[in-house]
């Protein structure tokens, strides 16, 4: 057939298709916006929902897109508004709901933030992941008590990263950090149980528990193959480990490691960001 | 690339119901499924299934092995996770030692049923599941990526005789590896002809250092930025490079966006590069898992 040519980032091209309909516009988005590219892509969703070919879901995508965009550039009203025109659209979406709340927090509108955890709530009681999630906005707000029963919730029902969550907030409290139920497995054709070790983040959790050091966390990041997500994770809970004990002047350049390097979609990246706004 | 298969499980077994009937003789397909998918915030895409008559989200993961599904679903159906002797790896780390046996799964009019689904504690809260090579290798699986829908096809159909949507297309003859299901293509990079893996659970599009370098990327090239570090000895590490095209046999992709990772991220994975939705989003793919052809064009 005759050769047909794609451009994949045509922001980088610098070039524009001649025949190019909202979804090329919708698809060079999503890509610069998986880069990290948050202003760069605003432009292309702008162009994708002025096209008015897209289909619903992708006109959902293209707000919600937008509003991620527009809330990691600081346009928090903006982001607001595409996220409420994408619940519009699809009141079940529980990312949209929580990227509401967040982008509220930003503009300060702390009610309106305080009444879509509220909805957030509602809709996953039995959750785990809408509880966590429901938690870091909680911590968020600074409502402590809130965001430790529902990082309690969802670390009941075994979240690991929730337990962390948990032992935050005790810390944040003054209590004491409680004990950690871990994970075991039979293993399989013996009559015994292995406990999973060297799983992440039981090297953080070892270290929360007293049991590691910080060098032990950090070696365990250096043996993964999954080190990017692994060291994100290290710096960030090492780093409000050392904020919670007192240690800003430690904690700061490893809550701007964290906010710099932690893959997209990483809460420990809008998390580093924001506690680093609240340090002294 | 959600999951990867440490040892294999007992087959999944899902199969159509009574629409099942010989294809007619005059080569047009038997579709068993037209299903419209949800687009998620990073581009990829997840269909509308059923656990045990409870509706439910899976992401779609031509790079993952086995079903899966969240906790919170096993729960929420009443079933309690048991352990497996074989173990799965998840991406981050995790191991994934339990699984269910769901009694009936249903995706559009199809039903399968006694189905054993590994639990997923890492998957994100836009997806209750993923759909894994494991159930869809038993169909022709069409993305009609622009249109918003993804149709399963019977795989019995006339050679050659599944483009419907277009007068020209380009097909590629395709490998489906025996252990996980996994596709692998011919594509052009650079010039240079190498074997590319279809992966609809990646965002991303991720290639070796070693395979940028047998495509004459020096590893101290300019152009080769290094974009992370880690590791004691700075081993895991990540870059970007300017590549100009991807060619699929007559469709290019310019300017593709390709992340280069050094050789200890990416263990076992070969000399392939991994083709992530960035990508495959934009081509209109039919794969015919039987016939092991793969069948492209543009998506609009």
């Amino acid at each position: 057939m005759k050769k047909v040519i794609l451009a994949a980032l045509l922001a980088g091209a610098g070039t524009t298709p001649v025949h190019a309909g909202g979804y090329t516009f919708l698809n060079i988005g999503i890509n610069l916006l998986n880069q990290d590219r948050y202003a760069d892509s605003i432009p292309w969703f702008d162009k994708a929902l002025a096209a008015g070919d897209l289909l619903p879901d992708q006109i959902h995508v293209a707000r919600l897109d937008r509003g991620m965009a527009r809330a990691e550039t600081g346009d928090y009203a903006k982001a607001a508004g595409d996220f409420t025109a994408a619940l519009a659209m699809r009141p079940d979406a529980t990312r949209a709901l929580m990227l509401l709340a967040y982008a509220h927090i930003g503009a300060g509108e702390n009610d309106k933030a305080i009444a879509e955890i509220a909805q957030l709530k509602a809709k996953g009681a039995a959750g785990y992941r809408v509880r966590y999630n429901s938690g870091l906005l909680e911590w968020a707000l600074e409502r402590y008590n809130e965001a430790g029963e529902d990082f309690k919730a969802a670390a009941d029902d075994g979240y690991r990263y929730a337990w962390l969550w948990q032992q935050m907030v005790n810390l944040k409290l003054g209590k004491p950090v409680t004990s950690y139920r871990g994970e075991s497995v039979a293993v399989p054709g013996e009559h015994r149980r292995l406990k999973i070790r060297g799983g992440w983040p039981e090297a953080i959790v070892d270290f929360y528990l007293g049991d590691a050091t910080e060098k032990d966390v950090f070696d365990a990041v250096g043996e993964s193959t999954a080190q990017a997500g692994r060291a994100c994770e290290a710096n960030f809970y090492l780093g409000e480990w050392r904020d919670l004990h007192g240690d800003v002047a430690g904690a700061r350049p490893m809550l701007q490691k964290a906010a710099q390097d932690c893959p997209s979609g990483y809460e420990e990246k809008r998390m580093s960001t924001l506690e680093l706004k609240r340090l002294p | 690339m959600m999951v990867r298969a440490a040892i294999a499980l007992a087959a999944l077994m899902i199969v159509p119901c009574a629409a099942r009937a010989a294809d007619s003789p005059d080569c047009r397909l038997m579709r068993y499924a037209a299903i419209p998918f949800t687009t998620l915030a990073d581009g990829r895409i997840a269909i509308p299934v059923g656990v045990d008559g409870h509706p439910a989200s899976f992401l779609v993961d031509t790079g993952g092995v086995y079903v899966s599904m969240t906790p919170e679903l096993a729960k929420q159906t009443g079933r309690t996770p048991k352990q497996v002797d074989r173990w799965l790896v998840g991406v981050g780390g995790s191991m994934m030692t339990t699984a269910v046996h769901v009694d009936e799964f249903t995706i559009d009019k199809l039903k399968g049923s006694g189905i054993p689904v590994y639990v997923d504690t890492r998957l994100g809260i836009d997806v209750d599941g993923t759909v894994d090579p494991d159930m869809m290798a038993k169909f022709d699986v069409d993305f009609d990526f622009a249109h918003g829908l993804m149709n399963l096809f019977s795989q019995d159909h006339c050679p050659g005789k599944v483009v419907y949507w277009a007068r020209n297309f380009v097909v590629l003859p395709m490998e489906v590896r025996v252990n996980n299901g996994h596709i692998r293509v011919p594509v052009t990079l650079e010039g240079k002809k190498v074997m590319a893996m279809l992966d609809t659970g990646s965002t991303d599009s991720v290639m070796s250092l070693k395979l940028a370098k047998a495509l004459g990327i020096a590893e101290d090239s300019p152009d080769l930025k290094l974009t992370q570090s880690a590791g004691s000895a700075e081993q895991f590490r990540t870059y970007s490079y300017p590549f100009k095209m991807l060619d699929m046999d007559g469709i290019a992709v310019t300017n593709p966006h390709i992340t280069v990772m050094s050789d200890a991220m990416l263990p076992g994975m070969g000399d392939d590069v991994i083709l992530g939705m960035g990508i495959l989003r934009q081509l209109h793919l039919y794969i015919a898992y039987k016939e092991e052809k793969l069948y492209v064009t543009p998506a609009e």
